[in-house]
């Protein structure tokens, strides 16, 4: 409430907002800039500060708003989301790396140094920071204000939580399963025809992307907290799909999250 | 009063509504949808569509206010609000689905003030529904949970040589004034599948509610694919100017963790339990002893389209003893 009203009071000092990236493949910000028909709109609201992807010259003073995407692989990545932290006011968790993990994690459930010698040529050679740690979501290092997950996340919740911060409200983020929104949109259900559809377990905000393309929900948005993950996974067992299958599926963008919630994946 | 229509005419007799205005009605691909009608020959009546008829009083979504510039302009009957909305013919709806909008009518018009949008939608589409000779689903308990022969303008019931045609309204009855009267009082399907109807109160702390809502895993199909769940959302969309944008209401579900979320971030009812209990009460007992009338119309869909299949009147005939 307090940050809007801030904002709104004193028109011409507009919102400090950062956009910034650790380890991930940079697609989350690439969402932003992609937003075409309403990012000059937005643009002309905001102080766009720091977006070392499409700026130069880039503010390290306080911003109002940070926008984080990617998760913490390595020594470098902590100290620069750690510094970042101390900059801003509102966090925000961008992307299902930052919250949750995502791809990256998938290290977690396999072994250390297969993956390792898969991805670094000499890895005892690495210096600067960038000596690989356990991968996990910014959350686990830093406080987040807020998270919108997503791989990649919608330019829509980009522009809903922009709104919120610009007029002053408490941002909320979309708290349903993909199933909400694929029933809307009356696709036949994919997990009543047998298939091994995670909806029923999946925040979503993708408009069942997905589903409505006949291809089962794979879980890219994390679950949502109040997840029924037991119950889902008796109707996915019924549908004959290999326990193999769904802990893959689990594992692949936020095992660390299911794990919490009461699978287990190990 | 109704009317009779022969069979051989019954194609010319849809052909006739598809001229009047937009024609919508239950076409099967992967599944029964209510469809705009290209051809008549489409039109599949067997089984209950996957959505109900409340879709097109109450759209999934919808703006209540514009705000331009700065400035407000609220939702009147204003023909600018409603312009890209063509005159409806809703044909092939159930009397479960027409029963719903009774319902929704004592909600929205029964009141002192009543929605303006719903009003306007009510007002101006069509609803022809047609009467089950055998219930489509085996999960329909339509039998137990007395229909009313209500809010429709037309509805087709099929006979052994012809169509009888009730006619509620005036609307109605213009559309069909060619065709020769009769009186006749049709009957209603029997379903095999009852509910028990009882006082529930009783049974509030009861364990089988839980044993129940411990296969839900809050999708909230039941609710969205209810004929009579009417709850809704509101929320400001405004343009990253804050100059423009509008005000949306959009179909919520008591099924949503967020639904019963006051101002300071308490949630009343927390649990899949008190969600999973609200809702089967409400259906058959808060509105029973409010408007002396069951919410439920007996259509079945959310047993039938329950990833769990959860079954409420299952639990109510046999455990509630």
């Amino acid at each position: 409430m307090s940050s809007l009203q801030l904002f709104k009071k004193k028109e011409e000092k507009k919102p400090k907002v950062a956009i910034h990236s650790i380890t991930g493949c940079a697609g989350c910000q690439l969402v932003v800039y992609f937003i075409r028909d309403k990012l000059l709109e937005l643009l002309g609201e905001i102080d766009l500060v720091a977006a070392p992807m499409i700026k130069g010259k880039n503010y390290s003073g306080q911003y109002d708003i940070c926008f984080v995407e990617g998760m913490v692989a390595n020594k470098r990545d902590f100290e620069h989301l750690k510094k970042w932290r101390e900059q801003s006011k509102y966090l925000v968790a961008w992307g299902t790396c930052a919250t949750h993990g995502n791809v990256p994690s998938i290290k977690i459930y396999k072994d250390k140094n297969e993956v390792e010698n898969v991805v670094y040529k000499d890895k005892n050679n690495l210096g600067g920071g960038s000596e690989p740690v356990k991968p996990t979501p910014i959350e686990k290092h830093v406080k987040v204000d807020y998270s919108i997950s997503g791989c990649p996340p919608e330019e829509i919740e980009f522009l809903r939580m922009m709104q919120h911060f610009l007029v002053g409200m408490k941002p909320t983020v979309y708290n349903e399963p993909v199933c909400v929104e694929c029933t809307l949109r009356e696709v036949n259900c994919l997990l009543d025809n047998g298939k091994e559809c995670l909806g029923p377990m999946i925040r979503g905000g993708c408009n069942a992307l997905c589903p409505a393309a006949n291809h089962s929900c794979t879980g890219c948005h994390g679950p949502i907290e109040h997840a029924n993950i037991s119950q889902t996974l008796k109707l996915l067992a019924n549908n004959g799909v290999s326990k193999e299958l769904v802990k893959q599926r689990l594992q692949k963008y936020a095992g660390l999250k299911f794990e919490e919630l009461g699978a287990i994946l190990k | 009063m109704g009317r009779v229509l022969k069979k051989e005419d019954y194609k010319n007799f849809l052909i006739k509504f598809k001229n009047a205005g937009e024609l919508i009605a239950p076409v099967k691909t992967d599944m029964l949808r209510f469809q705009k009608i290209e051809d008549v020959e489409d039109i599949k009546l067997e089984g209950n569509p996957f959505f109900p008829l409340k879709k097109f009083f109450l759209p999934n979504e919808e703006i209540l206010l514009k705000i331009r510039n700065g400035l407000t302009k609220e939702l009147k009957r204003k023909k600018s609000f409603f312009s890209n909305e063509k005159k409806k013919i809703i044909f092939g709806a159930k009397l479960c689905d027409i029963n719903g909008l009774s319902i929704l009518d004592k909600l929205f018009l029964d009141h002192e003030y009543p929605d303006e949008a719903y009003k306007y939608r009510r007002e101006n589409i069509i609803v022809v529904g047609v009467n089950c000779l055998t219930p489509p689903s085996q999960h329909c308990f339509c039998s137990s949970m007395d229909l009313k022969k209500e809010s429709y303008d037309l509805l087709l019931h099929e006979r052994e040589n012809d169509y009888y045609i009730d006619v509620l309204s005036e609307t109605g009855k213009k559309l069909v004034k060619y065709l020769p009267e009769e009186n006749f009082d049709y009957p209603l399907p029997e379903t095999r599948k009852k509910l028990d109807k009882k006082n529930l109160w009783p049974f509030f702390a009861d364990n089988y509610w839980e044993n129940d809502s411990e296969q839900c895993v809050s999708c909230q199909r039941c609710t969205i694919l209810c004929p009579t769940c009417f709850c809704f959302d509101m929320f400001d969309n405004i343009n990253p100017s804050t100059r423009n944008g509008n005000r949306k209401r959009k179909i919520d579900s008591c099924h949503s963790k967020d639904f019963t979320k006051v101002a300071g971030g308490h949630v009343f009812r927390d649990t899949r339990l008190k969600q999973y209990r609200h809702r089967v009460l409400h259906k058959v007992q808060f509105f029973e002893d409010k408007f002396k009338r069951s919410m439920c119309t007996g259509c079945g869909r959310c047993i039938e389209h329950c990833h769990s299949k959860i079954d409420f009147v299952k639990t109510i005939n046999e455990d509630f003893k």
